[in-house]
């Protein structure tokens, strides 16, 4: 800093024009950079999002992979048990058919037998029934009945009504012969099968496998499925078809519930999915089954949300379709069926965190640079302010050794910068009391407080000047004292100034004061009958003349005291003042005027109340305000002065009874030089500086004026004063 | 033995309408008109009172005050001037005056009740 300023003689354009402030935000090199990281940011940002979409898609599909894996796993669980619980059916009627082949003829009795035998351990839970299904001949249908009819081997009562049906002649019938069992089944005794399925019934004969004759059209067991197998005579070769046509016995029938094969789902896959659906079609695609687990939502089985699976059952001759049906979502718990969406809203985050960083970067540089162009502008701009300054600036380390001076200081102390830097102030101070320097250096270096005060330093060829001071320290942001800077300004023509005034005021005082106490005295002494007896007539002029003498006193005084106020040049005094006591001596000093006009004056003061202020200014306010309480009362009237306590001020009043102010001109009436218009009617002289001077005293004092005025009925002035002021700075001080 | 005054006023008319009137109360007056007379009249005899003026030719008021504090006089001082700044009574009250009036606010009257006091 100091290299800056010794040497360079600046025009005050030349100082207009610097320091040349680089603003950041017009550097070019500054933009291209800002708009390099700022597209980076923007390309960043889109390859983030992207990346961020393509891997919530990723992990979506990851997991309908996982879980389509899964389904077809667990529906291949669902197809072999169903499968196997078929083949249990089958195997029953593969053991019905090793039953007959085993033996010659198997009555009603053995058929009930294996039949209870079979589900008796509940191991073909889906088998309602079984028949054995007898072919005859329309010659042997009369017999065959007849037969049937008188069958008491199982039960007791036969079969009276036991008929072929549906009634007429045909050359063969298949008929259920033996049913077990027979409970709610008994009217599909009887029943001939041929009547429906004569052609199909025949392939099965001849082609000796397992069959499906489909659903019984017979409504009590409308939803059962009836398998058949044909059955042949024991030992009677098989072969061919004409073989299997002359060993054949009849067939062995089993009713079917396909809902049944579902039942136990004790070991069935995906039974906790709730939306599971399965549905079995035969061979002719005709659905034989359909349930869903929650009813209603297997609607939509193949819906593109679900998956679907088509697997073969087959088990004999049987060929069956079982489709299973899941929502994609059967697999997943909450936590990975939200898994794409956080991956994609993680993606995003970070993305525009990235976004953000990179924005952040380019910005804050932009902003650090248009900033420091600031800065250096406003420190550029400080520069030349202190540099240019009329005052003399400094800044010294903690020890008040010199560091920094602007011009003004050479200018001023008349020393040059070599020979004050690493100096000490006192180079051209230490003129004043070591007292007051022991203060200044209490509260700036150890109160850490600025410090303000006047002193005389002497320059270097030995005048003396006057100076204001006001030094600051400088404190780092822990507190610690890093060192001051001090300013000053030269005063001392503003002090020859004041003291020429200062001395005039004084001179002129004295000049306007001397003749008019040669003629009070002149006066007094004639009144005193000295010079020798005067006339009545005499008495009275003389008399008058000490009035008008006095007036003019009075008139002095307060221009004089106008001036000293205004100029600063009245000391504040501050004592602790009677006002009982003040209150006498006023009336004291009013007497004449008061007892002339027959006008009462009453005095209102607790004893003892007394108040810290300048005796001499209060009574010059309150001998003001009586005063004119007297001269703008009408003769005979009263008037009042009372002091009292207020909270922690003193409350004096002037109550008078007289012409009161025009409630127009109330608020001008502290003014300098102005008189209400019914003041100036009543009494000519005055100056129309009594109560500007009361409102200045007042004011001097720390303390409030106020009235309240009501024309033709009075006014009352109300002065607050503190009762005990703290000292003022300034005051003692002659200025 | 009357008790004596010592008026120190260089105004001559004024000073004489004191002497008048205060020796009606029976006290004896003496006028000096500048300073240095002052500082004579009071070595050669000190008055039981100094009614002492401030601008005076020859020496001024401050400086006969500063005379009686070099010598160490004990008898009162009453500055009588017409300079009514703050600064000079204070200048005054620190050289050890009794009172400070301002000449042209002051009837003979009041004068004597203060000196009255101090006599």
């Amino acid at each position: 800093m100091e290299g800056n300023t010794h040497t360079q003689t600046l025009t005050v354009s030349d100082s207009l024009r610097r320091p040349e402030i680089t603003n950041g935000s017009n550097d070019p090199k500054m933009k291209r950079y800002h708009t390099i990281l700022l597209t980076a940011a923007y390309i960043l940002f889109a390859a983030c999002v992207a990346v961020s979409i393509a891997a919530s898609r990723f992990a979506a599909s990851s997991e309908r992979t996982r879980a389509r894996a899964e389904f077809q796993q667990q529906a291949r669980g669902v197809q072999n048990l169903i499968q196997e619980r078929l083949q249990a059916h089958v195997n029953a009627l593969l053991g019905a058919q090793g039953l007959f082949a085993a033996g010659t003829r198997i009555d009603r009795p053995s058929w009930a037998s294996f039949v209870r035998g079979l589900t008796a351990h509940g191991r073909y839970p889906a088998l309602t029934s079984m028949a054995y299904l007898e072919s005859i001949t329309a010659s042997q249908r009369l017999l065959f009945e007849q037969i049937v009819r008188a069958d008491t081997s199982l039960n007791p009562g036969g079969y009276p009504h036991f008929a072929v049906r549906p009634e007429g002649t045909r050359d063969r019938s298949i008929v259920i012969t033996y049913l077990e069992p027979e409970t709610g089944r008994e009217d599909l005794l009887g029943l001939d099968l041929a009547y429906s399925h004569l052609t199909l019934l025949d392939d099965v004969r001849d082609g000796g496998e397992l069959a499906s004759l489909g659903r019984l059209a017979v409504s009590r067991i409308g939803r059962e499925y009836l398998l058949v197998l044909p059955l042949y005579r024991s030992g009677a070769p098989q072969d061919t078809v004409p073989e299997r046509r002359s060993a054949f016995i009849g067939y062995a029938a089993e009713t079917l519930s396909p809902a049944q094969l579902f039942q136990d789902r004790t070991n069935l896959p995906l039974m906790e999915t709730q939306d599971v659906f399965f549905e079995l079609k035969d061979s002719q695609g005709e659905v034989i089954f359909q349930e869903s687990v929650l009813p209603g939502l297997g609607a939509d089985a193949s819906g593109s949300n679900r998956f679907a699976e088509d697997l073969p059952l087959h088990a004999g001759g049987l060929s069956w379709v079982l489709t299973v049906s899941v929502p994609e979502t059967f697999a997943l718990t909450p936590a990975l069926e939200k898994e794409p969406l956080l991956v994609l809203l993680g993606g995003l985050a970070f993305s525009l965190l990235i976004f953000t960083l990179l924005y952040e970067a380019a910005n804050a540089r932009r902003r650090a640079m248009i900033l420091a162009g600031k800065m250096t502008g406003e420190l550029g701009k400080f520069q030349l302010a202190v540099k240019y300054a009329s005052n003399h600036i400094i800044i010294t380390d903690p020890d008040g050794k010199i560091l920094y001076i602007n011009p003004s200081t050479e200018r001023i102390t008349g020393y040059t910068r070599t020979e004050i830097i690493g100096q000490t102030a006192r180079l051209w101070g230490g003129r004043m009391p070591p007292e007051y320097y022991r203060r200044l250096w209490r509260i700036i270096k150890e109160e850490k407080k600025p410090f303000d005060g006047e002193l005389t330093n002497r320059r270097k060829d030995g005048t003396e000047y006057e100076a204001v001071v006001h030094i600051s320290p400088i404190l780092d942001r822990g507190g610690q004292l890093y060192g001051f800077v001090g300013i000053e300004e030269d005063i001392t023509q503003q002090k020859v100034l004041e003291r020429a005034r200062s001395e005039f005021v004084s001179l002129t005082s004295h000049q306007l004061r001397t003749p008019l106490t040669a003629i009070r005295l002149t006066l007094e002494t004639l009144r005193s009958g000295i010079g020798g007896s005067l006339s009545e007539a005499q008495q009275e002029m003389i008399g008058r003349a000490a009035e008008y003498a006095v007036r003019m006193a009075d008139t002095i005084h307060t221009m004089l005291t106008v001036s000293r106020v205004e100029t600063g040049t009245l000391s504040v005094v501050r004592d602790s003042v009677s006002l009982a006591s003040m209150f006498e001596d006023l009336r004291r000093e009013q007497e004449p005027v008061f007892s002339r006009k027959h006008q009462q004056l009453a005095l209102e003061c607790p004893s003892g109340l007394s108040v810290g202020t300048d005796a001499k200014l209060l009574w010059e306010i309150l001998s003001n305000l009586l005063s004119n309480a007297i001269a703008y009362t009408p003769d005979g009237g009263s008037i009042r002065l009372r002091a009292a306590l207020a909270d922690d001020r003193v409350r004096i009043d002037v109550v008078d009874t007289g012409y009161g102010i025009p409630s127009s001109e109330q608020e001008r009436i502290f003014q300098k030089f102005f008189r209400a218009t019914n003041a100036t009617q009543k009494k000519t002289s005055g100056t129309g500086l009594g109560l500007y001077l009361v409102r200045s005293l007042t004011t001097l004092l720390d303390g409030e004026i106020a009235f309240t005025s009501i024309e033709h009925q009075g006014t009352t002035f109300t002065l607050h004063l503190p009762l005990n002021p703290p000292p003022h700075e300034q005051e003692h001080s002659d200025r | 033995m009357n008790k004596s005054i010592l008026i120190a006023e260089d105004e001559e008319f004024i000073a004489n309408l004191y002497k008048l009137n205060l020796e009606r109360h029976g006290v004896d007056v003496d006028i000096v008109a500048d300073g240095a007379a002052a500082i004579d009249a009071i070595d050669a005899k000190q008055p039981d009172i100094l009614l002492l003026d401030l601008l005076m030719p020859n020496k001024n008021g401050y400086q006969v005050l500063e005379h009686i504090r070099q010598k160490g006089y004990a008898f009162p001082v009453i500055i009588l001037t017409n300079l009514s700044q703050d600064i000079d009574r204070r200048k005054c009250e620190d050289l050890g005056v009794k009172d400070y009036l301002v000449k042209s606010d002051l009837t003979v009257e009041e004068l004597w009740t203060k000196l009255s006091v101090l006599l």
